[in-house]
Order: structure tokens, then sequence, then C-alpha cells
């Protein structure tokens, strides 16, 4: 092997040389030199092609997957499709369609009636959500302690034990400090926003995505709770509002 | 029963892929939320095939395959079109060899490769994929793949100011 052939090959895959490629090293010190340089390198260019890698992109992709497999749940549960009655009469068709009629009726009523701010309020909140993605998949509890100073930050003082709080940490939503709380539920998390500096007009729920928004007043405030549209929120929400009080700002 | 073992064997894929996936992602279409976006994509993907992967062995190149095939899907393709740079058209920059200690200057190099010389060796160094491996992922031949990794490290040298004498042109391929 002569110095060209040895410098060709090296270049292919520095990381591994063959038998000939090692003899040929040891007899040539210019090759030699050559080699320890391209291994320097070969350091380098490994480092700079380790760019970083967001923080949150695993849970990212895990969340996005539990969301496609949410809806391929509600997809499934939806194609159940009955068997056709032979004997349907026509007062049950007629019947049949009133409903239909009528549920569709309520749909575009319900749909015309969301106001816009309620809307762009529901999409802020699961926006918001979305973008701490990486607090829907923490499994284990916080401390009580953590939760207390999340809290103690916007002016709220804990009353009761907040159970299965996996999340706790401070925001900013429109300029205002919030405390924003994660909660494990057996149907997926539920994100807390609780926001005594922040009032908004009305109280409202709201479907988005394959999320449940409901906006409460506080005695001070407003709190947004984003859970899973299968969940029955009432019960978290009612514990949190029992176990918080907002100090007077 | 089953649907936990697939919750784990897929979040087994995501941390053990998910970053050579992003970086490769990344060095393939120089731009951090596309790359970012196409490894979601990906992952997507497989989690909804995960049943038609019968070997796990094969899952890094299963997620590869996925991840060119959605690269090359996309619609907006953020088309940085660097023209090759032909060796005997490098400027001579003579001196001592030294590859940049400046990482970004480094990347930025590395982006300049036209996209037939970066990728193999994204593969060979972010993936550890061997030759043969790069000849089958890019369905090119095996000695094809050999030449494009020479050529890609010659450049990199020679937008460096690497050592032309001992290698470009000394090389002279």
């Amino acid at each position: 092997m002569n110095c060209l052939e040895f410098r060709r090959v090296v270049l292919e895959e520095p990381q591994q040389l063959a038998p000939a490629l090692v003899a040929h090293k040891q007899q040539c010190k210019e090759c030699h030199r050559y080699y320890v340089q391209l291994q320097e390198q070969e350091a380098l260019l490994m480092e700079a092609l380790a760019v970083p890698v967001p923080d949150d992109l695993a849970a990212k992709i895990m969340l996005q997957c539990s969301f496609d497999e949410t809806s391929d749940q509600a997809d499934a549960n939806s194609s159940v499709v009955p068997l056709k009655s032979k004997g349907k009469t026509f007062s049950q068709f007629i019947g049949g369609f009133a409903v239909a009629a009528s549920v569709m009726l309520g749909v575009v009523f319900w749909q015309t009636h969301l106001s816009s701010e309620q809307r762009e309020l529901t999409e802020m909140f699961v926006q918001h959500m979305e973008h701490e993605a990486h607090s829907l998949v923490l499994e284990e509890p916080i401390s009580v302690g953590r939760v207390g100073f999340t809290l103690n930050n916007v002016g709220i003082k804990p009353m009761g034990e907040l159970v299965n709080v996996t999340y706790a940490a401070n925001c900013i939503i429109e300029d205002k400090m919030v405390a924003h709380l994660v909660v494990k539920t057996d149907k997926g998390p539920v994100t807390i926003l609780l926001m005594p500096n922040k009032q908004f007009k009305t109280e409202f729920a709201q479907e988005a995505k394959q999320w449940q928004v409901a906006l409460t007043n506080m005695k001070q405030g407003s709190a947004a709770f984003i859970g899973p549209k299968t969940l029955d929120m009432e019960p978290i929400q009612q514990q949190v509002m029992q176990s918080v009080d907002v100090l007077q700002i | 029963m089953y649907m936990k073992n697939k919750d784990q064997q897929f979040q087994a894929l995501v941390e053990a892929y998910h970053k050579p996936l992003y970086r490769y992602a990344y060095w393939l279409t120089s731009d951090e939320s596309v790359a970012e976006d196409l490894v979601q994509e990906t992952f997507m993907r497989a989690w909804r095939a995960l049943d038609s992967l019968q070997n796990v062995d094969a899952a890094k190149s299963w997620l590869i395959t996925i991840l060119r095939r959605e690269n090359a899907r996309r619609f907006q393709r953020k088309s940085l079109e660097y023209s090759d740079i032909e060796t005997d058209e490098l400027p001579d920059n003579s001196g001592h060899f030294a590859y940049s200690t400046n990482m970004e200057a480094l990347r930025s190099c590395m982006s300049r490769l036209s996209e037939k010389y970066r990728e193999p060796i994204v593969m060979q160094l972010v993936l550890g994929y061997s030759q043969d491996e790069i000849a089958s992922a890019l369905e090119i031949p095996a000695n094809t793949v050999a030449t494009r990794l020479r050529r890609a490290r010659q450049q990199l040298q020679a937008m460096l100011g690497g050592d032309e004498q001992g290698y470009s042109r000394g090389v002279g391929v």
C-alpha cells in the first residue's frame, strides 16, 4: 500500500483501520501524522454534528401519540354501526330524522353562539398547555412544599392538600403571573391555571381538539382547567377551589 | 396488556432514537423546526405502524426510512441548493492543518456541503452506519458511498483551510 491509497481509504472511514492500513501507518511517519490530524478532525466533526436536541422533544412525541391513540379509540367507538332493522317503519324513520335534525340544529346553534372571545381564550389556554407539553407526561407527584411555593408566588394560600399534582410552576399569561399545575387522573392529565391577577368576563366550558376547557371565577381572578374530553372535570374543579384561597391583593 | 407492551416498546424507541433522528433530520433540512416536525411525524407514523415492526433490531433503519420518506414528502421544503464544490476550484489555503475549533464555523461548513455529500457523513457519524448500511439506506452502490464520504471530508478540510497538499490534491480524486 502506498501513501496515496492509505489517504484515500482512511478518508472514507477514519474510525476503522484495516490491518493493511495499520501496517502502513506504522511504517510511514507522514501518514501517521496525517492520520492523527484526521482523528482530531473527526472528533471535532462529531461534536459539531451533535446539535442540541430540544429538551421536550421526547415528551412531545409521546404526547402526540397519546392523542392519536385517543382519537383512534374515539373513531373505533363511533364506527360501531348497528345492524339495519328490516322492519323499520316510516314513523321510526321520521322520528329518527327529527332527532338528527334537532341535534344538528343544536350543534349549529351552539357553535354560532360561542363567542369569539371564548374561542380565543380556549385556544390560548390549550396552546399554553401544549407549549409546556413536557409537563403532561410526568408521573411522580411533587412535594406539597413545591405546590405551596408556586401558589404563594401568585398570592394564593393553600387551604388543603391537592393530591396527585405532578407539576407546578409559575408562568406568564397575558403579562400576569399565574400558577400552572398539572394533576394526574386515570383518564389523563388535567392542567390547572390559577390566575388570581387576571379576571375574565364570563365563565365558560368549551372543547378544543381533544381537550375540554373550563374557565371559572375565583374569589379574585379566574381559574382555567384543561383536561381530556372524556374526563369529568367537576370533581377536580371542586377539589381545587376548596383547596386554595386567594389572598386579597 | 397488549397496549401496555406496545406503549413500553414505543417509549423505548423514542428514548433510544429521538436524538440521533433529530440530528439527522437537522442536517438533512438545516432547519430546527422542520427537523422537529419531521421527527414528530416520523414517530407518529411509527406508532401507527408499530405492529409491522417484526424485528426490533431493525428499528433504527425502519425509522430512518420513515423519516427520509417524510422528508421527501414535505410540501414546503426549504430548499437550500448548495452547489458542489469541485476540489480543483477550492482556494489554496496553505499553511498548517487546522480544523477550526469554532463549532459554528464547522457547522456552517457542514451546511454548505451538498446534500449528496452531507447525508452519508451524517449517517456515518450521527447514526453510526457502516458504508454498506448507508448504501442500503440511500440505495446507491457502496463504492459511491465511499467516494462521497471521502469527498465530504476533503471539502470540509478545504473549506476550513486544510492542508491541500496532503489531502485533496495529493489524493487526486
